[in-house]
């Protein structure tokens, strides 16, 4: 095994809770699937119904444990960055491994995924008779799958980042370089990213206006890539104040006044509360489903007002568009 | 309303804390893990530091002459033919090498100075402003010591001369002259300065020759350049930069701080046994107090918070106390045990200054390191506690 610093056995230590529990729940979500039924008065059924309370408690847990260990995860790679040559930020660590990229947007996912279930959960419980927890099991497996493949990725990550082999940075891998990170994305060049970044926020706000909430929650999801996507081609630019220099984690450090943790904050909380109007369609009331639109349009309009101030002050104090 | 009743709910977990013993026990542990930990990382974080502030006087590029994966000496020919290379400021070669002192077996570090030739490294030159440089011209056997040597010299009474050992097997007798002080004793502990001559007698080392040979530059941006054109001309010789020095010094020091976690990894999991067996044998009055908590209308999901509330309350008291103790133990009194994990395994251990770096980023090492075991650890007791019947208690 490959050890590079000690945040590394941090990391692995609470890789090993989350695959103890997740263990754990496994066997939890099996019994369940079999044997839960609600009409029947037996002491099995008694005690299913009590860990269905243990469950709801590790999930939580587990979304309380995985946002500080996934900002952790990205402070650590980022601190890894002069270990590596030629890395500058956290982009060329994880761009030094095949790992790296899938790694961070499958941790999105994660977290994206124990929030739906969160949100289910609670659902379920209100409940009379527990009509989901079949379905909320499913589901579970397949979270629990997930999060065991991260680990996986994590730990090939760690074993493969090596202190000898030289990267790009990243203003080389965002700069047109054919690599990891632009065969992800369309490749669109100049300002169509923006463009596109635009109307889908319109489509958001009309559909949130005509309160089509299915169709606000899928833009919503297409707002998240389309806002990271124009976030790297055009308004890092803007953040940084040089054209050239297109990346998506350098925001994350102190010389840019740590502002990448409020637009991920807000961009991520904002998609994940409009995101859930679409997936838990079926379980929600009309008027939560209202509720959680309007917090996810104002965080999207407050995403989009901070990331034009920079280009707008830009602007003002220059008179001129950075094109790059 | 509802901030008022999760209020109380709180106050009321820490009145039912502070009437059970066995959260007192839970709390020093936790305290004493938070303690070790923080200790640890503390003292890696301001040598790291400290590190940080002294390489800005690294050499930009060493040059070394490697035939055979040993090191050799250099032919001072050498200087004359990178001396072209545009870039470069300054050329010197340096006369050093470790010399074993088998009465005590460490190894000293004999670096050869001439008196009239400008020094490769500030912090020496500082060292020595206070010897006048007309008495060391004038004789060939003198010595500087540096704090370390000083310290097991007059241990053995090496007071004002000491007798050092040829290749040939010849003894030299050297006259004590002066000691270098005590600041940045991280680099200058077990140095002993000499006049070059001697130093070239001790290191069996011919006249022509040198050490290595040390390069700086003018533009920081152009050290990589110039030691690939380095290389290329001296096709014998091996270029170490300031910024390679830097990373392994780190890699060393994080390597000890990792064992350091490995092994109260090994404790952590001993304190997750503890707790479990604490939290999971309840005590008859637990068990009363959750009953008539339950029979008076109390939920599950209260319970669970309550008890949420009471561990969460535990865990972070313990973790500020053992931080602030741990900063007193670490830069007040100077972390008398553990400093000598640290610092080297010889007898001439170094001495650091122990600089003051306390930043966000250790306190959330230690915070991640210790708080999600310890709810990790709760989550089962608790459940079980909270699950408890009515019935089952008072029957």
């Amino acid at each position: 095994m490959n050890f590079i610093a000690p945040e590394q056995v941090v990391i692995y230590f609470i890789d090993f809770l989350f695959l103890f529990y997740g263990l754990y729940a496994l066997k939890t979500a099996y019994q369940m699937i079999i044997h839960f039924d609600f009409h029947s008065s037996s002491a099995l059924q008694y005690s299913l119904e009590k860990k269905n309370i243990l469950v709801s408690n590790i999930i939580t847990f587990f979304i309380v444990l995985n946002i500080p260990a996934f900002f952790f995860f990205l402070y650590f790679i980022d601190s890894l960055a002069p270990t590596v040559p030629g890395a500058m930020c956290a982009v060329g660590v994880l761009n030094s491994t095949p790992y790296g990229g899938y790694l961070v947007i499958l941790k999105v996912i994660n977290l994206f995924l124990l929030g739906y279930w969160f949100l289910i959960n609670r659902f379920d419980l209100k409940t009379y008779g527990f009509i989901y927890t079949r379905m909320k099991y499913w589901f579970l497996i397949f979270i629990i799958v997930m999060l065991f493949f991260e680990i996986i990725l994590e730990v090939n990550l760690f074993d493969s980042i090596s202190p000898t082999k030289i990267v790009s940075c990243c203003g080389s891998v965002f700069g047109g370089e054919p690599k990891f990170f632009n065969n992800l994305f369309l490749d669109l060049k100049d300002s169509w990213s923006v463009l596109i970044f635009l109307l889908v926020f319109i489509a958001m706000l009309i559909s949130y206006i005509f309160k089509k909430l299915k169709f606000y929650g899928v833009l919503s999801i297409i707002f998240l890539v389309v806002a990271i996507y124009s976030l790297i081609d055009f308004f890092s630019t803007y953040i940084y104040e040089l054209p050239t220099h297109r990346c998506p984690f350098c925001i994350l450090q102190k010389e840019y006044h740590y502002i990448g943790y409020l637009l991920y904050f807000l961009l991520l909380t904002g998609s994940f509360m409009g995101s859930s109007v679409f997936v838990l369609n079926k379980i929600i009331d009309y008027p939560t489903g209202l509720k959680w639109s309007k917090i996810s349009i104002y965080l999207s309009t407050f995403y989009l007002l901070v990331v034009f101030f920079y280009v707008i002050s830009y602007y003002f104090r220059t008179g001129r568009w950075l094109s790059g | 309303m509802k901030i008022g009743k999760e209020f109380n709910i709180f106050l009321f977990s820490i009145k039912l804390l502070l009437k059970r013993k066995s959260s007192y026990y839970i709390f020093l542990i936790l305290m004493v893990l938070v303690f070790f930990i923080a200790s640890a990382s503390f003292i890696t974080a301001s040598i790291k530091k400290e590190l940080i502030l002294t390489h800005e006087e690294l050499p930009d590029i060493v040059i070394q002459r490697v035939i055979g994966g040993r090191q050799q000496y250099i032919p001072m020919d050498y200087i004359d033919k990178i001396v072209s290379i545009p870039g470069i400021k300054s050329i010197l070669p340096r006369v050093w090498g470790y010399y074993y002192f088998d009465y005590s077996g460490v190894n000293f570090s004999i670096v050869g100075i001439d008196p009239l030739e400008p020094f490769y490294k500030k912090s020496l030159e500082e060292n020595i402003k206070h010897i006048k440089t007309d008495d060391l011209i004038k004789r060939d056997d003198w010595m500087i010591l540096g704090n370390g040597v000083r310290r097991l010299f007059s241990e053995i009474g090496y007071v004002d001369y000491a007798y050092f050992k040829k290749p040939n097997g010849e003894y030299i007798k050297l006259r004590r002259f002066d000691y270098l002080t005590q600041e940045s004793a991280i680099f200058t502990n077990d140095i002993i300065l000499i006049s070059q001559n001697t130093a070239r007698k001790l290191l069996g080392m011919d006249d022509d020759y040198v050490s290595d040979i040390v390069v700086n530059v003018y533009n920081k941006n152009e050290v990589v350049t110039i030691a690939a054109k380095i290389r290329d001309i001296l096709k014998d010789a091996r270029t170490v930069t300031k910024k390679d020095v830097l990373n392994s010094y780190q890699n060393v020091f994080n390597y000890k701080l990792g064992f350091f976690i490995t092994l109260f990894g090994v404790l952590i999991f001993t304190m997750m046994v503890i707790v479990i067996d604490k939290l999971g044998g309840l005590s008859e009055t637990e068990k009363l107090e959750i009953g008539v908590l339950k029979a008076t209308g109390w939920t599950t999901s209260d319970v669970l918070r309550l008890k949420f509330y009471e561990s969460s309350f535990l865990v972070l008291q313990a973790f500020i106390i053992g931080v602030l103790l741990a900063v007193i133990y670490v830069y007040i009194l100077k972390a008398p045990i553990m400093m000598n994990i640290f610092s080297g395994y010889a007898s001439l251990k170094t001495e650091y200054q122990l600089i003051f770096a306390v930043d966000f980023k250790t306190l959330f090492l230690i915070f991640i390191a210790i708080v999600p075991f310890y709810i990790a650890a709760i989550i089962i007791p608790t459940y079980r506690i909270a699950t408890l019947d009515t019935y089952e208690v008072f029957k």
